[in-house]
């Protein structure tokens, strides 16, 4: 059931801790169904952009939640909005099902998100016992109730095994698909690389790239891998002829731009390609890439 | 507000410093019951409870609110809301209620411990100098509950101020055990700033004591009326500074 409704807007959006300007100018757009991924090394402000939705800092511009405005003290369009930030919030002194329960409007919901995330076993005892990844899928299991039209979650990865991630990840996936929107910061990149449908880059505080998934993938520096009848001449010619290359395994691997160069070269010497494949994005490479990029 | 009410109740139950207050004024009386001649007077103010409900109260207020940055929590609970103040005030009054719980548990416990130590010793409603020994007790008792409206306010103000519960319970031992002698060590110190002196707040804690003992007028140089306003006016005003900080902290 996705559709293109518009959840969340941030118009202009400058964040304050005490007099400095943390988040600068922030704008973007958080539609239903969207899974954004918020990147940037740390102290780049993911956590400050996200507080800041929630309405827990100053800030001047404008955040709205489907057109109702959100503010330092109006929380009503927040209704809607699931969040895990930083840590999860978690009365250990609570069974996990009752800290469930202090927020959960809809008990069957609730049931079924417990058993979503496999925590029937110990969502009965107290939370003061959990270990960080139980700690963590309770946290994600309370940004889930309630059927959030939005749910934000700060590193959400965090301290979940292998299974625990792919369970997460499917779970972000189903919802979205019934239309809740996500925005989640991650370090684990390769994690969200499998999710999301948009990126928004975010360095010193600035949103310094937003775009969907495929566009991102398509910037970045798409690298080749090949192999000829004679890879030793080969080499040699690309040595000779100023072309860039890595030896890797089997494998010769070359950028993309210097793809019709080398076609052209092999062919001038008689050189067949016996295999020439274009390598996954390198995920966290582009990200490095695009952020040193804005440095200089 | 009603829903606020009942989250704070409820989490204040089952995190069991509810329980644990309970059992320090268990522990306490014992000790006093154990260690000291019990006479009339040791009955008025309850085996000692009246002294500790005050020192109980300032830990557990501090506890209550600062577990939500520990754990956390207070994220959801700010986002979750527009308005801080009904926050703050929702356990303002479990606390606050709590104290009130304390107050009554202590006459129960009066009782019982006046019945294994001292059977039939003591008569509840004879009188003593015009007052019955309950009428004593129980004003006394409403005295440590004004004063435990201070304390409330106190206890927010300064767990928002230190946020660090360690340091507050301190500030209260030392104010349970120092503040009335350094009220009047201050005024006896400066005898020609009485008349401003005696409203400073360390003066408020003979409260507890002086609606039964009128001689305690001659310490505090306050009458009753006096003090229980400015008591109840001391808690306000440390409850404002406690939300203006509460207000400010960040998360
Ligand atoms: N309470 C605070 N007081 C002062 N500065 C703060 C405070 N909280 C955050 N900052 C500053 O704001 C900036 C952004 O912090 P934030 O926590 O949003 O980063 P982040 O991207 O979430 O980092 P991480 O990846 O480490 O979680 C940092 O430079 C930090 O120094
Ligand atoms: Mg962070």
């Amino acid at each position: 059931m996705k559709n293109s409704q518009e959840v969340l807007e941030l118009d202009n959006v400058c964040t304050y801790i005490g007099r400095t300007e943390i988040v600068k100018d922030a704008s973007f757009q958080i539609k239903a169904g969207d899974i954004i991924g918020l990147i940037g090394p740390n102290g780049a402000g993911k956590t400050t952009v996200m507080k800041t939705i929630l309405g827990l800092t100053k800030f001047t511009g404008k955040i709205t939640m489907s057109g109702a405005a959100i503010t330092e003290n109006n929380h009503h369009a927040l209704e809607k909005v699931g969040a895990l930030i930083e840590h999860p919030a978690i009365y250990p002194f609570l069974t996990g099902e009752q800290n469930l329960e202090l927020y959960s409007h809809h008990h069957q919901d609730m049931v079924k998100i417990i058993s979503e995330l496999g925590m029937d076993s110990y969502i009965k005892s107290k939370a003061k016992g959990y270990s960080l990844g139980m700690k963590q899928k309770l946290g994600i299991a309370i940004a889930l109730l309630n059927n959030p039209k939005l749910v934000i979650l700060d590193e959400p990865m965090n301290g979940l095994d292998i299974e625990a991630t792919i369970g997460v990840r499917k779970l972000i996936k189903k919802y979205a698909d019934r239309g809740t929107a996500f925005l989640i910061s991650s370090h684990i990149l390769s994690e969200l690389q499998k999710v999301m449908t948009r990126v928004l880059l975010i360095s010193g505080g600035k949103i310094i790239l937003n775009q969907s998934i495929g566009q991102f993938e398509a910037i970045s520096h798409q690298k080749y891998k090949l192999t000829t009848e004679n890879d030793e001449q080969a080499e040699h010619l690309f040595k000779t002829k100023g072309i860039n290359f890595k030896k890797q395994k089997q494998y010769l691997i070359v950028g993309q731009e210097d793809i019709f160069k080398i076609q052209d070269e092999l062919a001038k010497k008689k050189l067949h390609l016996k295999e020439m494949l274009p390598i996954e994005a390198n995920f966290e490479q582009i990200v490095v890439d695009t952020l040193n990029k804005e440095r200089d | 507000m009603l829903t606020a009410l009942k989250e704070e109740t409820y989490k204040f139950c089952h995190e069991q410093i509810a329980l644990l207050g309970l059992l320090v004024l268990l522990v306490t009386t014992l000790y006093s019951t154990l260690t000291k001649t019990i006479n009339k007077s040791t009955l008025l103010f309850a085996f000692g409870a009246i002294e500790w409900i005050p020192v109980i109260i300032i830990a557990v207020g501090a506890a209550f609110f600062e577990m939500e940055y520990d754990n956390k929590t207070i994220v959801m609970l700010l986002y979750k809301n527009s308005s801080k103040l009904k926050i703050y005030l929702a356990k303002f009054l479990v606390v606050f209620c709590y104290s009130i719980a304390l107050a009554l548990g202590a006459i129960l416990l009066t009782f019982l411990l006046s019945l294994l130590t001292v059977p039939g010793q003591y008569h509840w409603l004879a009188y003593y100098q015009g007052h019955t020994i309950l009428t004593d007790l129980l004003l006394n008792l409403f005295g440590a509950v004004i004063y435990c409206f201070f304390i409330v306010g106190l206890s927010f103000m300064l767990i928002m101020l230190v946020k660090a519960n360690t340091v507050v319970i301190c500030i209260g031992l030392v104010l349970a055990y120092f503040g009335a002698s350094f009220s009047t060590a201050l005024m006896h110190t400066f005898p020609t700033a009485v008349g401003i002196l005696k409203w400073n707040p360390l003066n408020m804690i003979f409260i507890s004591q002086q609606l039964t003992r009128g001689s305690f007028a001659l310490k505090s140089n306050l009458t009753n009326f006096q003090l229980i306003i400015a008591t109840v006016v001391y808690g306000i005003i440390f409850g404002l500074l406690g939300y203006y900080l509460f207000k400010r902290r960040r998360v």
